[in-house]
């Protein structure tokens, strides 16, 4: 699966498939400060993934 | 999952109509209690998904006009304002910008480099100057911001655990316990909404925004609450709201017993602060003889 990171501008693949919510686990993401998006349509939590999936994880905190 | 529509849903178990709905109810509820349609509104907006979604709500109510700041943070704020302006612009908002470079001599990239303050502590003291002030001469009646449920309860939390309790009366969604012609009583809309369900809101709403960090906002004790916070959250959740929910239950009583300072006026810009000088010009003069 390809995962982008917005908050640190990066690329990773990992090997995971399952809900949203275990993806975030397994990269160890807290999932209150994430939207997670895949094909530019939002995510919940218990959407499922699969390995193949290209997905966005957005930062929600913006301190600015 | 599905909403109790039947349709997919995407956020908080709703589909987008009712998560939008709910959020759209939210706002409403505080802008109705404080705003009137005949007020003059002006609306600090950085660019970012709270002040956009926050303009959306307020600008279909009453006349506004968006007040932005460019604090000069290379990289950051030159982006977020581009997308302020095309949001203006497609909306027929009128938008007024306001440089530090212009109203100080200073950006914020040149502040940080010259002073040894935090660099939120900076950027929190000429923001309001410029917001209060500049606010006043386009003639506001009210100030809305953008501000949302977790800037809120890091708000109520980092003054307790610093125990600056004559801050807390001057919180809650609407400002102005100090009563002054030169302050203009602040509403916040977005009180009771959670930063998360204002970034999901602006997804789904197709807004323009940039979901990037200030890169400053690491730097920032609110930075490490604001993480207590979430790690709170992600444990129990609806934490944060039972706490914004307990704190404005409260607020009443704590206004009529904790006894705030008194306002005066900065003896050289004659804006109104607490003490001799305004936190602005104390760090104009450090900023001139550094």
């Amino acid at each position: 699966m390809k995962v982008y990171i917005e908050r640190e501008n990066k690329t990773k693949t990992i090997h995971c498939r399952g809900k949203v919510v275990d993806v975030l686990k397994k990269l160890n993401i807290n999932p209150v400060v994430v939207l997670v998006v895949r094909n530019n349509e939002l995510l919940a939590e218990d959407d499922v993934l699969k390995d193949t999936d290209s997905i966005k994880i957005l930062s929600v905190v913006s301190g600015g | 999952m599905k909403c109790r529509c039947n349709q997919k849903a995407v956020f908080q178990k709703q589909c987008k109509k009712h998560f939008c709905l709910s959020v759209e109810k939210k706002a409403a509820a505080v802008i109705k209690k404080y705003v009137k349609p005949t007020d003059k509104v002006i609306v600090a907006v950085s660019g970012g998904k709270d002040s956009l979604t926050v303009l959306s709500f307020i600008s279909k109510y009453a006349k506004t006009i968006a007040l932005c700041i460019d604090e000069g943070i290379e990289g950051y704020r030159d982006v977020t304002l581009s997308g302020m302006a095309d949001f203006c612009k497609q909306r027929n908002i009128e938008y007024v910008i306001v440089s530090f470079k212009d109203e100080f001599g200073f950006t914020l990239d040149a502040m940080t480099n010259k002073l040894k303050e935090n660099p939120c502590t900076i950027c929190g003291a000429f923001r309001r100057y410029i917001l209060n002030k500049k606010a006043r001469e386009l003639g506001a009646t009210v100030l809305v911001t953008g501000h949302n449920m977790d800037d809120e309860s890091q708000a109520v939390l980092m003054n307790i655990m610093r125990h600056q309790l004559d801050i807390l009366p001057r919180l809650g969604p609407k400002t102005g316990v100090v009563k002054d012609d030169r302050f203009i009583p602040r509403v916040k809309p977005l009180y009771f909404v959670s930063e998360k369900e204002v970034a999901a809101y602006a997804f789904l709403n197709g807004f323009n925004v940039q979901y990037k960090e200030c890169p400053y906002a690491g730097s920032a004790y609110r930075a490490d609450v604001c993480d207590f916070l979430n790690s709170v959250e992600s444990t129990y959740p609806r934490a944060k709201k039972k706490f914004i929910e307990t704190f404005v239950k409260n607020l009443p009583v704590i206004r009529k017993t904790v006894k705030v300072k008194e306002v005066n006026y900065c003896r050289k810009c004659s804006e109104p602060c607490v003490g001799e000088y305004c936190k602005a010009c104390q760090l104009l003069e450090k900023l001139w003889t550094s």
